[in-house]
């Protein structure tokens, strides 16, 4: 072992948070900076565009579900 | 540069060196030491796109092999971890299995659009870095089984929504 348990369970809890911190972050940032740049006009027009809000809402989605883990984790610890 | 043999090519091919020391020390119970190998090979995956850049040696080849080497490892990594009770096993294999149907959807908007192009998804190059992270809990028994269900679920909502832009609408003029 490297580390004992707890420091383990530490550190993955850490960079957990940490990277859904980053990814949160940008894919908020890439929301904002996306939606309004079109109105619902362009929603059927522009497919990339529509991609690229998919996969920002795909990624809060992941980054919440993660929090939620980590939340239960050490709720059940 | 070597199209082929090349530094970029070389990273790609050395995160392969990460499945046997994964396997022996999951095996012996050391999981610190599975998830160092987890992590390196997330970190070589991370670098190699950035080392094509550097010596520009990016090309084709290198980005199917990229693609072949992600499945293959993490698709390595969840099945034994499922076979050592870390994953349960009906999400591991349902991931698996969903992102099988969905490279064939692939080739086959490849065949759609006439030519050697791959539909860029969003959502599913975010949905990959968490099924690092899935690989990651399962060896640290972090919430295993809850990331498991979750990331199937979410992976089922991307993979519908990818097979009917894939599929059913129409390809654009330009290139994705």
């Amino acid at each position: 072992m490297i580390v004992s348990d707890l420091q383990f369970m530490w550190f993955v809890t850490f960079a957990s948070l940490l990277i859904c911190a980053i990814w949160g972050a940008r894919d908020v940032y890439l929301l904002f900076k996306n939606l309004p740049r079109r109105g619902r006009a362009a929603w059927k027009d522009h497919r990339q565009w529509r991609d690229q809000i998919f996969g920002s809402v795909v990624g809060v989605v992941i980054i919440v579900l993660g929090i939620i883990g980590v939340v239960r984790f050490w709720s059940t610890y | 540069m070597n199209r082929y043999v090349n530094p970029a090519n070389a990273i790609t091919a050395a995160r392969y060196l990460t499945l046997p020391p994964f396997v022996h020390w999951l095996d012996r119970g050391q999981y610190q030491y599975a998830m160092l190998m987890v992590v390196v090979c997330g970190g070589l995956d991370l670098i190699d796109g950035a080392v094509a850049r550097l010596f520009n040696c990016a090309s084709g080849f290198g980005e199917l092999l990229d693609a072949i080497t992600d499945a293959i490892c993490f698709g390595f990594f969840l099945v034994v971890l499922g076979w050592y009770g870390r994953l349960p096993w009906l999400p591991v294999l349902g991931i698996i299995g969903i992102g099988i149907i969905n490279a064939g959807f692939r080739a086959v908007y490849a065949r759609r659009v006439g030519r050697a192009v791959n539909y860029r998804s969003y959502a599913m190059e975010r949905l990959v870095a968490y099924t690092v992270y899935l690989v990651g809990f399962g060896v640290a028994d972090f919430e295993a089984a809850y990331f498991s269900w979750v990331t199937f679920a979410v992976m089922v909502i991307v993979v519908l929504h990818d097979t009917k832009r894939m599929l059913i609408d129409p390809v654009p003029e330009g290139a994705e």
